[in-house]
């Protein structure tokens, strides 16, 4: 009968002997520095992926880092005519928190760009639903012709509502010229308002896209279950749709939000006074004020401000996307 | 079969929403070849009547042409160098294991979250600390941060879009990092890599905020325009120039479109 | 059942992946020309292990040789090693000769000699003239060809192959196993092929590795590993098996004699010689079910035999699976029956009684966990 079994422990046995008798021969004994480096780049996949990385990472770190801490040295000094007084001060921080003006801008920039990034998504979303769910063929050509506008010069694209808005503008004069209205309406331009439908329009783009991506995310094998389960089509919109588009909603607001709170070009062109918003003072102080620390100070509160805002933002919304999941 | 009934009754509204938006998107955007027709130097309506002086004038601005050639300059090089830097991060992050890679691209993600006039005022104050001259290369530097991003999330989504066994495969089959690079890697990604150019050149080309306090005497366009836009009588002008730069934005977005619609389909195939 | 000519030496290797420990200290040896199969479920570290062979995975300790060279420091195009992809993959931007000339820039050949090697290549595959197709017009089996002629252009040492028939259907799945054979000997390259399909193993391998949690279970023939498998989880691996935990009541002349809970006493004549088979010890009894027969009633010359009620019959057109339940035990004995030489079968019917009986040599020991 044999004892065929034995066989299988035995084996691994001898074959570790018969390995280590051909081994030593092939072994290197020594390496040199260079080799030592060669094979440690080759061992650690982290150590390659980070040389690769590192022009990249480089740049971005030292473009935005150095930058930065520049700024939060000089947020520290005092303007004395065109030169600095270096001796540390928080006198800068101390105005910007006191002062009225500042804290009354900053408001507004925040009540801004929070009522257009608000508006921006709102309106955005039945767009970028109808694309999602209603569109079967040529998805293609409507995402394009909704992202297109958003190509062309933003500049011109805000410049265009001031013809539009303005005193003699595409309105105004329409309405006169048809008899409707005898004196331009002149409420139009020079408004929060007016800066809040421009920056609507012109940051339309970064609401469609994120929300389109989130609601074409959706199976729609759970709309069919919610359906199934006896959701009528709005309670299913409610308790399916829109908590599964919520991420796209609120990457969205924060992609327009970020960006909206330092803009300046919009309000200098159709905010008129009451629609001046922190960033014209910043960039003031860089310019006609001439007060480059305060100016400074002005943009680390901001940035501060904006991220406390973004970070709120963020903490609520989960919250909130908890509370209906 | 109740369902796309349903579908279908939802539809008429949705579309005519949609319509509706759509105007809301383009017709602010018209206003500006229909008045760069019109031959008033006043922008309002009645129109008064049809020229082509407008673009004869503009084009013959030879501070306009500079400024141009500036911006064509700058958003050349930051194309360029933004695209590399992406290339290399993009390989990084998806072909490698990363001890800390969550903040790593979240460092190199940061322009995105930082408004753009911190950025340039930041930068600003460094340059002029330092004693760098104002200049378009400053421009490029300022630029160059706020592509960067959007460079890294398209070549990333070009990179995790095709199979790492691909470049495996070619060093299995002898090639070393560089030959594989070439011979595999580029090719398949190209796509995003003229993306991400198309991309980075729009934004450079496009960019006011950052350009206002970092470009010395050389202005770029939209500085140009900018500074046009204050007088009436060079308003026109301006308006001609914006529709021209319509009309190109308009072919290269197709032009790339129709690029990455083809490079998909092409990764689309059987053995992806 | 030693590797007289060891071609691939893997020694103490192990790979960790941060927490994760893929590969654990696993000591393997695969002689020259072999057809070497790793089998074990996903996750199992398999995968891992082919890819430390080609070089896309470095070890975290251990060290493979190949032709007794260490493979530590040697970057994977300079391995001689050539690896056919689980998703094959074929470069989509290159036509079909492009993708097997890959290989060959190194090489400084004219273009006549490429062109002869590639049309080789493709014969080997039995794609002749495929050279000019694109890549994309490919199905699943022609692109799994064109993989394979693409790593055997290389003429390499050792040809690695991770999954490579796993997307294809089961007819050309059998077609493709059959031809791979054939290739691997007419060529008479070491293969190392990784899967998790037990029968195409057995199908196609000269050696089987058997791997779990990132370990190596057993190394022997496919009838060694189906017959006598070294352990429980082995086993229960590889197709179906009966398990009885058993006790050894004596030992006589090569034949233990074990008391069970269900098959009363049982004989066992295969591996009563392992050491862990004393008198007294508690062990495993494991009996295939295709070595189990049935009667009606009690086979005169049967030497073991139990009595038992059919609970379920399984009909699966070549054979039958017959579920039978006995005194003393709460799960049924699995019993397969070929159609063919059971032409009494169809007699029986679930709820019959009958006897089943087995040889004492179908009978293998197994170390309790």
């Amino acid at each position: 009968m044999g004892i065929p079994f034995a066989g299988v422990p035995g084996q691994a046995g001898r074959m570790t002997e018969q390995a280590a008798a051909s081994a030593p021969a092939a072994r290197p004994t020594a390496r040199s520095s260079g080799d030592w480096l060669r094979a440690a780049i080759r061992r650690s996949e982290s150590l390659r992926g980070y040389i690769l990385l590192s022009p990249t990472l480089i740049v971005m770190v030292c473009g935005m880092i150095l930058p930065l801490l520049t700024m939060v040295v000089m947020s520290f000094w005092t303007q004395t005519g065109f030169d600095f007084d270096r001796s540390p001060t928080l006198a800068n921080y101390e105005r910007a928190v006191d002062g009225a003006v500042y804290r009354a801008l900053m408001v507004r920039s925040l009540i801004i760009s929070g009522t257009c990034a608000a508006a921006t998504v709102l309106i955005a979303y039945p767009m970028a639903y109808y694309v999602a769910f209603h569109v079967h063929r040529r998805k293609l050509l409507w995402i394009i012709l909704m992202t297109l506008p958003f190509w062309t010069s933003y500049l011109l694209r805000v410049f265009a509502w001031k013809i539009i808005l303005g005193y003699n503008g595409a309105i105004n004069s329409g309405l006169m010229s048809v008899g409707l209205i005898g004196e331009p309406l002149e409420f139009l331009l020079y408004s929060p308002t007016a800066v809040v439908i421009t920056l609507a329009h012109a940051w339309a783009a970064f609401a469609i896209l994120p929300i389109y991506v989130s609601l074409e995310k959706i199976d729609r094998s759970l709309l069919e279950a919610a359906a199934d389960l006896g959701d009528g089509p709005v309670v299913r919109f409610f308790r399916v749709t829109l908590p599964l588009s919520l991420p796209g909603v609120i990457a969205a607001m924060l992609l327009i939000f970020i960006p909206t709170v330092g803009d300046y070009v919009t309000p200098d062109l159709v905010g008129g006074p009451d629609g001046m918003m922190m960033a014209n003072l910043i960039q003031a102080h860089f310019g006609k004020v001439n007060n480059w620390p305060m100016g400074a100070a002005l943009a680390i509160a901001m940035m501060l401000v904006v991220t406390v805002a973004a970070l709120a933002y963020i903490w609520v919304s989960r919250k909130a996307v908890g509370r209906i999941a | 079969m109740s369902d796309k009934a349903g579908a279908q009754r939802g539809n008429r509204p949705l579309l005519f929403y949609a319509i509706g938006y759509l105007a809301f998107l383009y017709i602010p955007v018209l206003f500006l070849p229909l008045f760069s027709f019109n031959d008033s130097i006043y922008v309002a309506f009645p129109l008064s009547g049809f020229t082509t002086e407008w673009y004869s004038v503009v084009l013959a601005d030879e501070p306009m042409q500079a400024a141009l050639v500036n911006s064509l300059k700058v958003g050349a090089a930051v194309a360029t160098i933004a695209t590399v830097l992406g290339i290399f991060g993009a390989k990084a992050v998806t072909r490698y294991r990363i001890r800390g890679q969550r903040p790593v691209i979240g460092a190199i993600m940061l322009p995105l979250v930082i408004p753009g006039i911190i950025l340039g005022v930041a930068l600003l104050i460094l340059l002029s600390r330092v004693g760098v001259q104002l200049s378009l290369v400053t421009v490029a530097i300022g630029h160059t941060l706020i592509c960067v991003p959007f460079a890294m999330a398209t070549l990333m989504a070009r990179f995790e879009g095709f199979d790492r066994s691909m470049e495996e495969a070619a060093a299995d089959l002898g090639d070393n990092a560089w030959w594989t690079f070439w011979r595999v890697t580029l090719p398949l990604v190209f796509p995003g890599v003229v993306a991400s150019f198309l991309l980075c050149f729009t934004i450079s080309f496009d960019e006011f905020i950052i350009a206002f306090f970092l470009a010395g005497t050389e202005p770029t366009l939209p500085i140009f325009i900018y500074g046009q836009l204050r007088f009436p009588q060079t308003l026109p002008g301006v308006l001609a120039l914006g529709s021209l730069i319509l009309v190109v934005s308009f072919v290269v977005v197709f032009f790339s479109q129709w690029l990455q619609r083809k490079g998909a389909a092409g990764s689309a195939g059987p053995g992806i | 059942m030693t590797v007289r000519d060891p071609y691939i030496r893997i020694e103490g290797l192990t790979k960790r992946f941060g927490e994760v420990v893929a590969v654990e200290d696993i000591d393997l040896a695969v002689g020259r020309g072999e057809f070497f199969s790793l089998l074990g479920a996903s996750g199992c570290g398999k995968t891992t292990l082919l890819r430390m062979l080609a070089g896309f995975e470095v070890p975290t300790t251990g060290e493979i040789y190949i032709d007794d060279a260490p493979m530590a420091a040697v970057a994977p195009h300079h391995r001689p090693t050539n690896m056919v992809f689980q998703n094959y993959a074929i470069f989509p931007h290159l036509d079909v000769g492009q993708n097997v000339a890959y290989g060959l820039r190194s090489e400084r050949l004219t273009r006549a000699e490429k062109k002869e090697r590639v049309e080789e290549a493709l014969a080997m595959v039995k794609l002749p003239g495929y050279g000019s197709r694109t890549a994309d017009a490919l199905s699943g089996g022609q692109q799994q060809r064109i993989a394979l002629a693409r790593a055997l252009i290389k003429r390499p040492k050792v040809l690695l192959l991770d999954e490579p028939l796993g997307a294809l259907d089961k007819k050309l799945r059998e077609q493709m196993q059959l031809e791979l054979r054939a290739l691997q000997q007419s060529l008479g390259i070491t293969f190392v092929f990784v899967t998790h399909d037990q029968e195409e193993a057995m199908t196609l391998s000269d050696r089987i590795a058997v791997m779990s949690h990132g370990r190596v279970l057993q190394v022997a023939s496919p009838e060694d590993i189906y017959q006598r498998p070294a352990s429980i989880e082995v086993a229960d691996f590889l197709g179906q098996m009966n398990f009885v935990a058993a006790s050894v009541k004596g030992l006589e002349n090569g034949h233990a004699v074990l008391d069970t809970a269900g098959l009363g006493r049982v004989r066992a004549s295969a591996s009563a010689g392992q050491p862990f088979v004393r008198e007294g010890a508690e062990l495993v009894v494991a009996i295939r079910p295709e070595r189990m027969s049935l009667s009606p009633e009690r086979r005169g010359d049967a030497p073991n035999a139990v009595e038992g009620v059919i609970r379920n019959v399984a009909y699966l057109g070549d054979r039958r699976h017959f579920y039978v339940a006995v005194e003393g035990r709460e799960e049924p004995f699995a019993v397969a029956a070929q159609e063919a030489q059971a032409p009494g079968a169809t007699a029986f019917r679930e709820s019959s009684t009958v006897w089943l009986s087995w040889p004492d040599e179908a009978v293998v020991l197994l170390k309790s966990d």
